[in-house]
This record gives structure tokens, sequence and C-alpha cells, in this order.
């Protein structure tokens, strides 16, 4: 017996439930439908986390609390929304709560004035010693250029790049129309080459 | 030909390839005659191409044993929240207490009643905004302030019973 393109898409569905579904299972009370939501989002979204705040630490906080609000709330997600725009949009808004507390927290400190550079944990990728150092300078380059920006545009610019959701599904997170995605997206670009360049330029 | 600031509103699509042909004709014109925005946008691709390859973050191994004790730990939270928050009501109920108390004690003449029914006081200062006063009888005029308790004892029962009308002169009226 041979099976039909139906058949193997049936039984792939039956494999890989969707976000939507898992969710769903969820809110009926199934646990490992949640074990399997933060397998598949854990990665993700703490690079889009890391990215964001900039510090391994408060990264893995902000995930552990998104999961935590993921857990605790899982009866206001409807299914008029995507899952994942949901999740993102919970993370993200965690991620600006910590870079406002951070900037009343420098406002205040004496070490403001200390300040040492920031060091960027990269993981590893095995790569020869030169090539891995070289990588570890321009993700840290690149890396500060987007912590220079502001908190709207890097959002848009992680959810766009790093990310690689559609600008309708930006504009969902955000909770922007879509036009102003577009020209903030187009902003954040222009700003992080000029952000770039100063860094360069300090570097040299 | 379109702009500087125009062609530069458009990186974005023109970078996504979304721009309509004529549009994108007419910024490929203006990168060919503007070495300056050229640069931005041959230099705007290459670092989103940068941005894209960025190592990705993974989270740490102990990460789903630590998420599920945090969510143990948030299940017994409520009930310490809720009575934290008794506690907390009710320490700021007795402060308000204590406050209107000693409010009440400050700004108004409770207290002070004895000091006017024995007329160290007189009844007219009450509520004036000086409530601890005292009416104070200078030593070496014992005399003088003697006359003034007794001037004031005067005008009390000096009012006559019986009003003579003719003494009464309304406004506008002529003296007989």
């Amino acid at each position: 017996m041979t099976l039909t393109d139906k058949d193997t898409t049936s039984i792939k569905k039956t494999e890989e439930p969707t976000d939507e579904q898992l969710i769903a299972r969820f809110q009926e009370g199934d646990e490992y439908a949640f074990d399997l939501l933060v397998k598949r989002y854990r990665d993700p979204l703490m690079n889009f986390i890391f990215r964001f705040v900039g510090d391994r630490t408060d990264s893995e906080d902000i995930l552990q609390e998104t999961f935590l609000r993921l857990y605790k709330n899982k009866h206001y997600y409807k299914e008029i929304a995507k899952f994942s725009t949901w999740i993102y949009t919970i993370a993200g808004n965690l991620a600006k709560t910590e870079l406002r507390k951070r900037k009343r927290r420098n406002l205040f400190s004496i070490h403001n004035f200390m300040a040492t550079e920031k060091d960027y944990e990269l993981p590893d990728k095995g790569i020869t010693p030169d090539k891995h150092a070289n990588a570890v300078i321009t993700d840290t380059e690149i890396q500060r250029a987007i912590d220079k920006l502001s908190p709207k545009f890097k959002q848009v610019i992680l959810l766009r790049d790093i990310q690689g959701f559609s600008y309708e599904e930006i504009s969902q997170i955000v909770n922007i129309p879509l036009g102003t995605v577009k020209s903030r997206v187009n902003r954040a670009r222009l700003k992080l080459q000029v952000n770039l360049k100063k860094i360069m330029k300090d570097v040299s | 030909m379109i702009s500087c600031d125009k062609t530069k509103a458009l990186l974005t699509d023109y970078l996504d390839g979304t721009l309509e042909p004529n549009l994108k004709k007419e910024v490929d014109q203006h990168l060919d005659s503007d070495p300056e925005c050229n640069k931005i946008f041959t230099e705007s691709a290459a670092l989103q191409r940068q941005i894209k390859n960025l190592q990705v973050l993974t989270a740490s191994t102990d990460f789903d044993i630590n998420l599920r004790n945090k969510i143990i730990q948030s299940n017994t939270l409520p009930d310490r929240q809720y009575s934290l928050n008794k506690k907390g009501l009710s320490l700021a109920f007795s402060g308000t207490v204590l406050m209107a108390a000693l409010y009440m004690f400050i700004f108004t003449d409770i207290g002070n009643q004895t000091a006017v029914d024995e007329g160290i006081m007189p009844s007219s200062t009450i509520g004036s905004g000086n409530p601890g006063h005292k009416l104070q009888i200078p030593a070496d005029q014992p005399k003088q302030a003697g006359l003034e308790k007794e001037n004031v004892a005067d005008s009390l029962s000096r009012v006559p019973e019986v009003i003579d009308d003719s003494k009464i002169h309304l406004a506008g009226e002529e003296q007989k």
C-alpha cells in the first residue's frame, strides 16, 4: 500500500502540531503541550531578547518570565492572533521594561560615570581562532550599534532582520500600523548604519 | 528625478525588492548619479546580511529545570502575596487612624476647653489658629491686669435690662 500526498500531510500534521493547536491543548490542561511550546520557542526568543537587552543573565530571566506569563495567562490567548506574535509581544514588552529599569538605575547610579564596555558572550562556532576572533569583533560591533538604537527602532529591526517576521506580523506584535512599521524599519536601518560608522571610527 | 530624502525613505522597499518597477528605475537612476546615496544603500544591504548572519545565542541547558522551578514557586506565591497585602492594609489603616488622632489633637481645641472654663483663655480665641495660647498677666502689672479682668466681667454684667426707644436713632431719622 502506498501513501498519497494527503496521507503524508496528515501524518506530518499529527507529528508536528501547530503552535495554535498546542496552545489550545494547553488551555485544556495539557502540560505536555506547554513543554513543546517552550522547546519550540526557547532558543529563538532567547536570541531575540539577548539582542534586545545585550546581557545573557537578564535575557534568561526575561525568557523565564515570558514563559511564566504564558503559563499563568494561557486563557488570555485568543485564536484570532498567531501564537508567535502573541509570545513575541510578551517578550518584547518585558525586554522594553528591563531597558527602562536600567535607564532609571543608571540615572541614579554612580557607576554610570565609571561604566566599562560590556562583554558580549557569544557562542563558539568551532572555527579557527583568528576567524573566531574576527567574528566576535564583528558581532560585538553590530550588537553595540543595535544597543545604541532606541527600543522602538531596536524592536522592529530585530523582529524583521533577525527573527524574519513579515511587516504585517510586526505590526501585530508592536501594535502599530503597517505603514509606521515600514517607515520605522527604514529609519532603524539608516540609524544603525550611522551608529556602526561611529563605532568603527572609535575602534580605528 | 527623485530627491535624496525620498530615495532614502525607499531604502527598505528597495532592499526587500518590493518597489514598483517604475519607482525602482527612478531609484536606480538616482543611485547612479549620487555616490553618497549609493554608498548608503550598498552598506545598508551589507549590514542587513551581517545582521541576518549574527551568531545565534541559545538558552542555557538547565533553562527548562529552572523554568519548572519558577512555575512551582509562583503557584505558592498568590497566598503569600495575599497575606502581605492584608498586613499592608492593616498597617495603612492604623497609620491613618493615628494621623487623624494627631491632627485632631494639634489643630483642634480639644483640651483647651478647661482653659476657657477657667477664664484664662477668652472664648473668642477658639479656632483662632493659636490654640495653645493662654492670656498671660505680666508680674509687674498685677493691678492693671486685675482691672482688665474686672472690665471684661463688667461689660458682660452691664447690659441694660430695659432698652429706651428714644435713645435709639435709626439712619436718616432726625434727632428729637
